[in-house]
């Protein structure tokens, strides 16, 4: 879906701006910001502007004593060792070793937070089926299936195969949402997009610093809202993303 | 500080709360700037659940500045679910149709963002009108494209796309870049869903990465950094990633020159945004290039260009270099050119961001550079995060097992690993060293002096005094020439340990104290007084593991040649998958939140892999193992047979152990005891683990004991029976009429008709001799669900002569209880006592019932879930092909359905059940077997009752699992109980029998 929440955080990690386009209840966004910026923060320059937290991929960029974090998808990498496992392996579903046994119980909890799909016996199954379209590739005991809703795939482990009568869906299963190439996010894009958004900030207030962000909160809120709709970037040229606020500047 | 803000918050919000609910006195612009307030508290985390409404109402302002703030913070305080958003939905449609295009815009953005179904159901179709109208202005149509995403993807049902195709191709070909981006991403979410539908578009995208990338033909405004939006040209390559491929070659052409120019023309610059931005293209392209399967010329040169990557400086782009090296594992053709950066690879192990290095490495390890691979793997321990450390070797471990070019390689390995991670190992990894060592012999003389070796070494972690324990206790003989090497020294080194270890593992280290000490041949006294000594300290050990293996290693080793049967070396394991591999499955064959707790559970008292998984320790309640017995497959090599006749014994008053001298300690009653209890282990069991065989030998006197709780018993009687009692139960289970009791005087035979939830049976009391019978009972003991009447019994049979006895039967509800005749007679001075199960059993009161695939569905998928559709893996079952298995539920009545399941391997099977309480039920089962492992198969079964369902499924379960004959009866047979050979042909019984 691309972009979850973009945030704007202080040296001392308090919240200068969030936006979020995933609806999260106050008690997970309190957690979360707290857990990524204590994560992003005690990282030094010679790392990478890349942090996986949980099913999510943080790109962040320092501007003097402000964090930007934005907050993409993050699966590729699960679906991709069990790719590489097929192909040269040939491994069953059954037995895909430990390493991904591991992946798959911390995707499991994150699961049960979110996609509210289950893995192992007849857990929340029936909605992780529901939620999930037609197979798109069939290995030999592993589905890679597809939600029509979120666009996230999903792998499913289970012994009985095919989604026939009897509905896969209740039994020994385990399912949890990868994405393959397509689903996960270009990181330097998004890298990138952060430096657009304070360029854009920059020629609007001149010289941008916390401050400016703290007290014209509706601003930057604004130009956020010209610059990205429901995760998606809908426009990265300045003059087009400032021109509503300008217009108003001018009519009050 | 964080009080000092939450006092100001409230404060604030207090008057918020107030200046609201005057509302008369408040102008438009102090609304508003209480509105941001709000947003700016719920923005630190507060709830400011009052003033929903509030913004709400701004959106039906007329005024855009409040309209504006209205809709930004609905949309950021609310979520599609939200009740107040009904409310707005009449403003919202009327702004989105109105003229005004501000509003439009606001409007469209508030739905793209959180808009639900009923948004979807009402304005679908003027969103669909408004994004290809042509009076509209690019920046409605721009958020046009994307709230109409938001509403196929959340509504797909509601949202007609059909015939959108041509539509999505028009919108293509649109000039401005605004709307273009936001259609991309729309047409990336209607090809994801069906790219077939759309490959009219696929031209087009080349089209637009081709005027960007290669014309640069865009407006200033939107390049950035002197790059044609990068945004949009990844998100078409992106797109293109949805067509599987591309077929028209002029298309796949130009689009490869295009990707070619990327490739190509991408340079390292100085600037850090240009620089990023042009690699966000390139990594992409690279994407696109191995998604499109290029010829191998061109995929060389992205590993080249990935090589590169990996060198440089920039964290970021070594980072994504790793990774998408890592993705390019995937095409064939490539290994061999990734494996000459794996120098390269090797040293970014030494990045803060190792994940990326280690991943890779995991991936491209095969058997040629798995060396290598390991050891740098095993260096880099001792530097590595503490946080990372389990993952490596873990990683370190299954490398090394799966492409070891020799064993004792394989296991100088796991020995490093467990010196230098001793910690952050789980226990799996060391119990396969030792399987492995078990099953190899040219390696176990090895591992012992390695064990030896490291034992020696001063401050070892305790994982390895563990293993190297356990290895010395069941090879060090095997190196006694050696100098060093004496039973004693090797006692001695192990015994230096024994001071600073935990009590889990002080069991292992008495077990290997006791092997040596049978080892030691001649018995050297010092020696042997030495761990004698040991073993006395121990026995008042509170810890009851410990305790009991020190009194029964103190009984046994002064039992002399009896000892070498059971502490003789373990036997071999079973060739099968790796326990690390088997732990995953065995937890995905559980519940999640109990899975680790019961490999926990299992795992803490283990000294050996095997004796561990059969036999909790002492102290642990049985219920909690007998919950997991249907569930987990205990990794060892015995099946649930055997767990049952532990369980059963251990449910028994466990570890009694006096009863270790009691026990005359000659050869024979042990291994009768044994022998029916291992009956289905692999040969060789039983002289099993030391432990099982100690602990099943204690309580070897509870099993006959035990037996009494079985219906089967020959009570006091010197009469021998004809024939095993339980094989003529099974066989009657399955047939109506047959004998069911034999002995040299008398014949019970028994004849059942069954209807419905009746039944009427016949007992036949034939006397075989020519003097009567006399004081002849029955009495029925039916269980709780059977309503049993049995007509008179005369109180003698004369000779030769039988008597028939018929007995009414009705079967309340379903249960597998058995019903229980308690038969005497007597005959000259022997009193006989017998008593003998019904085949009352549950599957009499089943009716086959075949059934049509229209039948079957609707049913099945209406029973969902527990408690009236049960499913469960049975492991450990009796193997037989399918047609076998067939015949056996057909024989217990259940009617087989053939090609009902379109999988070949499963059986779909529905019967009838009949009781008085539920009168007829149907019941539907679905077996699915896995060819490749014939000992276990998922049963779902599913009817309306739920009693019935579980019932139901216990007992196929039960038919399953072992050999009937001797699943239901776990009772020795008696030791001196040769069958009467044969019954002599004028014997009219025999002739009765033929008869029935």
């Amino acid at each position: 879906m691309g972009i979850r929440f973009i945030l704007m955080v202080n040296k001392q990690g308090q919240t200068r701006l969030a936006q979020y386009y995933e609806w999260l209840t106050l008690e997970e966004r309190r957690a979360l910001e707290g857990e990524i910026v204590r994560k992003c923060l005690a990282r030094n320059e010679q790392q990478c502007s890349f942090v996986e937290h949980r099913n999510y991929k943080i790109v962040y960029r320092r501007y003097a004593s402000l964090f930007f974090l934005v907050g993409v998808d993050n699966d590729e990498v699960d679906a991709l060792m069990v790719e590489i496992l097929w192909r040269r392996e040939r491994v069953r579903g059954w037995s895909l070793g430990l390493d991904l046994k591991r992946n798959l119980v911390s995707e499991t909890e994150r699961m049960m937070s979110k996609e509210c799909l289950g893995c192992y016996p007849s857990l929340a199954l029936e909605e992780a089926v529901n939620a999930i379209g037609q197979p798109t590739a069939c290995y030999e005991q592993c589905n890679l299936w597809r939600s029509e809703d979120t666009l996230k795939y999903f792998l499913v482990l289970d012994r009985a195969v095919e989604l026939d009568g009897f509905g896969s869906k209740s039994g020994l299963c385990a399912c949890w949402p990868v994405g393959l190439n397509c689903n996960k996010d270009n990181e330097l894009a998004i890298l990138e997009f952060i430096h657009l958004l304070v360029e854009t900030m920059d020629r609007h207030f001149g010289n941008v610093c916390e401050l400016d962000i703290m007290f014209h909160l509706e601003k930057a809120h604004f130009m956020l809202e010209e610059m990205v709709m429901n995760g998606s970037i809908v426009e990265t040229s300045k003059a087009n993303i400032l021109s509503p606020i300008q217009l108003m500047d001018k009519a009050s | 500080n964080k009080e000092q803000e939450r006092l100001r918050v409230d404060k604030e919000l207090g008057n918020i709360r107030n200046r609201f609910k005057k509302e008369k006195g408040l102008t438009p612009y102090d609304k508003k700037k209480y509105v941001w307030k709000m947003l700016y508290i719920y923005m630190l985390g507060y709830d400011v659940d009052f003033g929903h409404m509030e913004a709400v109402s701004l959106i039906s302002a007329s005024k855009y500045p409040e309209k504006q703030v209205g809709y930004i913070v609905t949309s950021c305080l609310l979520n599609e679910n939200h009740d107040f958003l009904r409310l707005a939905i009449n403003t919202v449609r009327n702004d989105i149709i109105g003229r005004n295009e501000t509003f439009q815009c606001l409007a469209l953005t508030l739905v793209g963002n959180i808009g639900g179904r009923e948004f979807a159901e009402s304005l679908a179709p003027d969103v669909q009108k408004l994004l290809l109208s042509s009076s509209c202005r690019p920046l409605v149509r721009k958020k046009a494209a994307l709230c109409l995403l938001r509403l196929f993807r959340k509504n797909p049902d509601v949202v007609n796309v059909d015939g959108w195709a041509d539509r999505m191709t028009q919108l293509l070909d649109e000039r401005d870049l605004g709307v273009l981006t936001s259609s991309m991403s729309l047409l990336v979410a209607l090809v994801s869903n069906n790219h077939e539908a759309y490959w009219t578009c696929l031209p087009k995208c080349v089209k637009i990465l081709e005027r960007l990338a290669r014309n640069q033909d865009v407006p200033q405004e939107y390049t950035y950094y002197g790059i044609p939006s990068p945004w949009l040209q990844v998100k078409t390559m992106r797109a293109l990633q949805y067509f599987p491929t591309i077929e028209d070659p002029n298309t796949r052409r130009t689009l490869f020159e295009v990707l070619q120019w990327i490739l190509m023309g991408t340079d390292v610059v100085k600037n850090v945004n240009k620089n990023n931005a042009s690699h966000a293209v390139l990594f992409e392209a690279l994407a696109l290039v191995m998604h499109l399967d290029a010829e191998k010329e061109m995929m060389s040169q992205c590993v080249a260009l990935l090589g590169k990557f990996i060198a440089v400086r920039e964290p970021n782009i070594r980072y994504l270099g790793l990774e998408n090296m890592t993705r390019m594992l995937i095409v064939a053709d490539v290994q061999e050119s990734i494996k000459r950066h794996q120098a390269q690879i090797i040293t970014s192990l030494k990045d803060p961001d190792i994940r990326r290095a280690l991943d890779l490495l995991y991936g491209m390890c095969d058997i040629t550079n798995a060396k290598d691979i390991v050891e740098e793997l095993l260096q880099y321990l001792n530097s590595a995060d503490f946080t990372m450390r389990e993952e490596l070797s873990l990683k370190a471990a299954i490398l090394a097992e799966k492409f070891a070019p020799d064993l004792s390689w394989y296991v100088d390995v796991i020995l490093q690993l467990i010196e230098k991670a001793g910690d952050f190992i789980s226990d799996d990894i060391w119990f396969r060293v030792v399987q492995f060592v078990t099953n190899n012999d040219d390696l176990q003389p090895y591992a012992a002096a390695k064990a030896k070796e490291y034992l020696e070494k001063p401050a070892v972690d305790e994982k390895m005094v563990k293993v190297c324990a356990y290895i010395l206790g069941e090879y060090s003989h095997l190196l006694a020439r050696r100098p060093g090497c004496s039973p004693k020294e090797i006692f001695s080194i192990i015994h230096e340990k024994l001071p600073s270890v935990s009590t889990t593992t002080i069991p292992l280290l008495l077990s290997a104290y006791a092997k040596i000490l049978m080892h030691t041949q001649p018995p050297d006294q010092v020696l042997q007084n030495q761990i004698w000594t040991i073993f006395t300290k121990y026995e008042s050990c509170i810890d009851a593991e410990i305790q009991q293996r020190a009194v029964e290693y103190f009984a046994l080793s002064r039992k002399g040649a009896a000892v070498m049967d059971i502490l003789a070396e373990m036997p071999k394991f079973p060739e099968r998958q790796s326990s690390l591999i088997k732990k995953a499955e065995d937890a995905e064959a559980d519940t999640a939140e109990q899975s680790a707790l019961k490999l926990r559970a299992q795992q803490q008292p283990s000294n050996a892999l095997v004796v561990t998984d059969q036999h909790p320790s002492n102290g642990e309640p049985p219920p909690v193992f007998v919950g997991q017995l249907s569930v987990v497959k205990a990794p060892n090599m015995n099946n649930t047979k055997d767990h049952y006749s532990t369980e059963h014994v251990l449910s028994q008053e466990n570890g009694n152990l006096s009863q270790v001298d009691q026990q005359p300690p000659s050869a024979d009653p042990l291994s009768d005891l044994l022998g029916p209890l291992a009956i289905e282990g692999p040969p060789g069991a039983t002289v099993q683990y030391e432990n099982s065989a100690v602990s099943e030998l204690e309580s070897g006197p509870d099993v006959v004991d035990g037996s009494a709780i079985v219906p089967v018993e020959v009570g006091t009687n010197t009469i021998q029976p004809i024939g095993n009692i339980a094989v003529r139960f099974h066989a009657l289970c399955l047939k109506d009429s047959g004998v069911l009791y034999e002995d040299p005087y008398i014949q019970i035979g028994i004849k059942a008709e069954w209807r419905a939830h009746q039944g009427r049976l016949v007992l036949f009391l034939g006397n075989k001799n020519t003097s009567p019978l006399v004081s002849v009972q029955a009495l029925i003991l039916p269980p709780a669900h059977l309503k049993m009447e049995l007509s008179l019994v005369p109180d003698t049979i004369p000779p030769r002569a039988q008597v028939q006895c018929p007995l009414e039967v009705v079967n309340l509800r379903p249960s597998r209880d058995v019903a229980v005749l308690d038969f005497s007679y007597k005959f000259g001075t022997h009193m006989v006592n017998i008593k003998l199960r019904l085949p009352a059993v549950l599957n009499k009161f089943l009716q086959p019932l075949p059934v049509s695939a229209e039948e079957f569905f609707p049913q099945w998928r209406s029973l969902s879930g527990p408690p009236s559709k049960l499913q469960e893996v049975v492991r450990g079952v009796r193997p037989m092909a399918l047609p076998e298995m067939a015949n056996l539920l057909h024989s217990y009545r259940i009617a087989i359905s053939p090609g009902l399941d379109p999988n070949p391997n499963n059986l779909v099977a529905s019967t009838t059940f009949y009781s008085e309480d539920t009168r007829a039920i149907v019941c539907l089962v679905r077996i699915e077997t896995d060819p490749a492992d014939r000992t276990q198969l998922r049963m779902t079964l599913a009817s309306g009752d739920p009693t019935l369902t579980f019932e139901l499924k216990e007992f196929i379960k039960e038919q399953l699992v072992s050999i009937p004959t001797v699943a239901q009866a776990p009772t020795p047979p008696p030791p001196a109980a040769p069958p009467t050979p044969q019954i002599p042909p004028n014997d009219p019984a025999a002739l009765l029998a033929d008869l029935l």
